[in-house]
């Protein structure tokens, strides 16, 4: 029987060796040429020049994630509005009509309709935003982390007039083997804010959540509860001062209220929670997925005055199901969730392209809320594959959600 | 491995056709690189040369803005983890006995396992597709987080979760063996 205290050194190094032997297995004789078959036998036309009938211009991308896909929502439906790319994007702030900011591997700006255009690129190396928070269109906070190989880094940009700067963070392990790690930031004023996200051990049994506030002078960590298992927190809304939920995977809901803060308990199924967003203090959406790994679903989850519980949410009737990462309300009655369905063979039951032949391309995935419930929105019938990570809507109703293009897209 | 990153415009239309021996060079190099790859997310060597065989069907068809991509191992990667993860999905709804570990039905046994080497093959199959993913490209194959992330197309944390619940149920199986 294996030592059950064996350590991480241990347990990695078994690990390593049973991926050698496993790997080590050579494929059958065939598969060259049953590939080669296959290839010869499946190749015509591309999808895109099917579909649109016309020499459509490819933008193609090395790895997941390269594109740049931003979709905005006006008084026309979704569209795309800019497909850029060089750096990834996973989440966006907008405080007045059109003026915007996006975070990911680098920062940028849309104001008055002028397009997106990169503010910022020079992140440290291998550091990655995952969250940006604006008090007004001059003044943000975005958060993440820099990987250093065997360790990570919180990473916390401040934007003053559109110059950004790297502040100092909390006082954090850089152990070897330490990962912390911010997912989420959110401004009551510009000297209240919050960030969470995780602390993980490479190797250990704990992902931890991390919560971090700033009133003005420094950002600190915050003790949280203790919570069972392993768990971090994926992202934070405030309502006020002093009301703000944050939540993350296994439905792990927090509260801040009074002074600290607190684990909430759901009622309903268990699943990941992604992002949380508060239209009042009895009113909030979180969305995510649920589902056994592989057999994922969306996710959304209401709270009122009864407390946190699961709602409705659209079942998406085709292999793969889906999951949602972003959520955001323009006014009580209408809010929009977005995500990605991923995988290839998924058709949207709307106007979406059916994607079966055209390769491991995950697709765009909106949800509207409008008063009644939620609903697949058709999104954009042009959209060649992507996956959205966040949304953010201004004042005047208009929304932005952005992503990534995993493939390809129409420019 | 740099994760570098082109753009291109192609025409789409039939001169993308590949030229079928550079892609049967294509195939040489990385069809076993790959299979390797897939068979330790998918643990099945039918998945794995499936996975493998719908990677390379895909370089065919974007052959011609593949020839300018700077990193095509790279490029190849994404696809053929996305395309096991994928797999796995459709898995999960065959019936139950359909599919299964090769190496428990005897196919592929190692000469020498020992009993660690085979508990841990055990805690090995209650992991998902990304967890064995993030396992065998962080751990065994020395891909940052940050990479493996670009791999499987999520965010860094995410795979940093899905890393770290990895290694805790390897741990948690090992324990309970």
């Amino acid at each position: 029987m294996p030592d059950p205290k064996m350590s991480d050194d241990e347990l990695l190094g078994l690990t390593r060796a049973y991926l050698t032997r496993r790997r080590a297995t050579p494929p059958a004789r065939d598969l060259e040429d049953n590939i080669l078959r296959s290839a010869s036998s499946r190749r015509g036309p591309s999808r895109l020049g099917t579909v649109l009938g016309v020499a459509a211009v490819v933008m193609i991308s090395a790895l997941a994630g390269a594109g740049v896909l931003y979709l905005h929502a006006g008084s026309s439906g979704w569209h795309i509005a800019e497909d850029s790319n060089g750096a990834n994007v996973y989440a966006v702030s907008c405080v007045s009509s059109g003026d915007c900011w996006a975070v990911g591997t680098a920062i940028e700006h849309e104001s008055g309709g002028s397009g997106w255009s990169v503010v910022s690129n020079r992140l440290p190396a291998g550091g990655s935003l995952n969250g940006v928070a604006c008090v007004r269109g001059d003044v943000c906070w975005a958060v993440g982390a820099v990987d250093a190989g065997n360790h990570s880094q919180l990473l916390i940009e401040h934007g003053v007039g559109g110059e950004w700067a790297v502040v100092r963070g909390p006082a954090m392990s850089t152990n070897p083997g330490e990962f912390p790690e911010f997912s989420s930031v959110t401004c009551v004023t510009a000297i209240d804010c919050w960030a969470v996200g995780s602390t993980a051990s490479e190797g250990g049994p704990a992902v931890q959540p991390l919560i971090a506030h700033y009133a003005g002078a420094a950002w600190s960590v915050v003790d949280g509860p203790q919570i069972n298992g392993s768990g971090g927190l994926t992202a934070v809304t405030c309502v006020s001062t002093d009301d703000c939920w944050a939540v993350g995977p296994s439905s792990l809901i927090e509260h801040y209220l009074g002074g600290s803060w607190v684990v909430e308990t759901s009622q309903g199924v268990q699943g990941t929670l992604s992002a949380v967003t508060c239209i009042a203090a009895d009113s909030c959406w979180a969305v995510g997925s649920t589902g056994a790994g592989d057999t994922e679903q969306p996710l959304i989850e209401r709270y009122s005055t009864a407390g946190w519980a699961v709602v409705p949410s659209p079942h998406i009737s085709v292999p793969n199901g889906g999951e949602l990462e972003g959520v955001a309300c323009v006014s009580p009655n209408e809010c929009w969730a977005v995500g990605d369905l991923p995988g290839i063979g998924v058709a949207l039951p709307q106007t979406l392209p059916n994607t079966a032949d055209s390769g491991p391309s995950t697709q765009p995935l909106i949800e509207r809320y409008s008063g009644g419930g939620w609903t697949i929105d058709a999104g954009t019938s042009s959209t060649q594959g992507g996956a959205l990570t966040g949304i953010a809507c201004d004042s005047s109703g208009a929304c932005w959600a952005v992503g990534g293009t995993l493939r390809e897209s129409t420019s | 491995m740099s994760l570098s990153i082109v753009a291109m415009s192609v025409q789409s239309g039939a001169e993308n056709r590949p030229n079928e021996i550079d892609f049967e060079r294509l195939v040489d190099a990385e069809a076993g690189r790959l299979y390797r790859l897939a068979l330790a997310i998918v643990d099945d060597p039918t998945e794995a040369e499936d996975a493998v065989q719908e990677t390379m069907v895909i370089a065919w068809r974007r052959w011609s803005s593949l020839q300018d991509v700077s990193n095509t191992s790279a490029w190849l990667t994404r696809v053929c983890v996305r395309e096991c993860i994928r797999q796995r999905r459709w898995l999960r709804r065959r019936p139950v006995g359909t599919g299964g570990s090769s190496f428990e039905q005897g196919q592929f046994q190692f000469p020498d396992v020992g009993e660690r080497l085979m508990d841990l093959h055990r805690a090995y199959q209650h992991l998902s597709a990304r967890q064995r993913a993030m396992v065998t490209l962080h751990h065994h194959d020395g891909f940052t987080v940050d990479e493996c992330a670009a791999f499987l197309g999520c965010r860094p944390g995410t795979a940093r979760s899905h890393l770290g619940r990895a290694v805790a149920k390897l741990r948690k199986e090992l324990a309970d063996a």
